[in-house]
């Protein structure tokens, strides 16, 4: 793994993380910042939110929970690959890879791992994902 | 033929509905249909002998799927006239338009004949004959299909309540699911919490997820109480699957 990881254009990686649950956000987010050239650069608690926050910051990754309340990643995921057509979406997600993985590579996504996950995984599934080492993976 | 059929009108109207009409049978709402206006009135004569409701009449065949459609009666009776082919032209487009099931007063016995009117989706058919002869072999059909009503009444009335407990069933598995999500939520927070050496988060998360993980097995004991479990039974159920 590089020492300070970068996205495609050679700047840090931006990661928007979008899960309703505030402690995973918090936690998500000390995970990330720890880790050298990656920095969280916004927050989502819905699919809504998850949408306008990609639109908005256009962020290199999005971590994307699948089950929140009022519009679920399953429903933002196509809307958040029209607005942010360059982010890389990682599904985290509560549900299995093998019952839920597949529809949501079929919508877009780059990658899903199972909530469960070490924060060297994540961190590493952010890396490979920005800099398309692994454009889909199933964990 | 005709006067013969208007004199055993007036007896069986005479003998009045009631006494040949068990109470037990269903009240149809019936359209009947004949382009011979004496055929129509012996009809309706039969019908409404027999303590059913003659709810339209129809003097051109051609109107009855219409007329079903703004009416809804339970059942048509439709007479097809003397011409077999014009018949089974006419029962083709009645049946494909009527919005009940097609009850044919036909002149004829031809096995055939019948079976090309079977086949054209007619519900039953009557031998026209004498009135007595018609009135109880109408009797017959409505009574048969009243039956069938019934029946298929309480189909479906079953088939709802089952659909019903589906529902209830869909929703409380959903409930549910909410709950395990939550746990399955609590205990990544915990765990990423732990390695991360947030020790009091993941306390935290634990906790909740224990509050959650109770709420869980406590909804189902309930249910299953519901259903007549005993309590030392759930008791033993819970025991059983434990590694």
């Amino acid at each position: 793994m590089n020492d300070s990881a970068v996205s495609e254009n050679g700047d840090e990686i931006g990661v928007l993380i979008c899960d309703d649950v505030d402690a995973m956000r918090m936690l998500l987010r000390v995970v990330i910042e720890l880790r050298p050239g990656l920095k969280v650069v916004g927050e989502a608690r819905d699919g809504d939110e998850a949408i306008g926050e990609a639109k908005r910051l256009q962020p290199d990754v999005i971590l994307l929970d699948l089950s929140m309340p009022g519009r679920t990643g399953f429903d933002a995921l196509p809307e958040i690959r029209q607005v942010a057509p360059k982010a890389k979406v990682i599904v985290l997600s509560g549900f299995v890879a093998s019952t839920s993985a597949p529809a949501v590579i079929e919508l877009g996504a780059a990658l899903f791992i199972e909530k469960g996950a070490n924060p060297e995984e994540i961190v590493a599934a952010i890396e490979e994902v920005a800099a398309r080492r692994l454009p889909v993976l199933l964990r | 033929m005709a006067d013969c059929l208007e004199e055993g009108v007036s007896e069986l109207l005479k003998e009045g509905p009631v006494g040949k009409t068990p109470a037990a049978v269903q009240h149809l709402r019936v359209l009947i249909a004949n382009e011979r206006q004496d055929r129509l009135a012996i009809l309706a004569a039969v019908v409404g002998g027999m303590g059913h409701e003659v709810v339209a009449r129809e003097t051109s065949v051609q109107d009855v799927g219409p007329a079903t459609a703004r009416e809804r009666p339970d059942v048509a009776i439709v007479g097809l006239g003397e011409s077999h082919q014009h018949a089974l032209d006419l029962i083709s487009g009645i049946v494909r338009e009527a919005f009940c099931p097609v009850i044919a007063v036909t002149h004829t016995h031809d096995p055939e004949w019948v079976d090309e009117v079977a086949m054209r989706g007619v519900y039953a058919y009557v031998l026209e004959g004498k009135p007595e002869e018609l009135q109880s072999a109408i009797e017959v059909t409505l009574r048969r299909f009243a039956d069938y009503q019934t029946l298929y009444g309480a189909f479906e009335r079953g088939n709802a309540q089952t659909l019903r407990e589906l529902e209830s069933v869909r929703v409380r598995q959903r409930a549910a699911l909410a709950l395990h999500d939550g746990v399955v939520q609590g205990l990544a927070v915990a765990q990423l919490a732990l390695q991360l050496d947030y020790t009091e988060q993941s306390r935290e998360a634990l906790e909740a997820t224990l509050s959650q993980a109770k709420a869980l097995v406590a909804q189902a004991v309930e249910e299953l109480a519901a259903s007549g479990i005993s309590h030392e039974q759930l008791t033993r159920d819970a025991a059983g699957q434990r590694v």
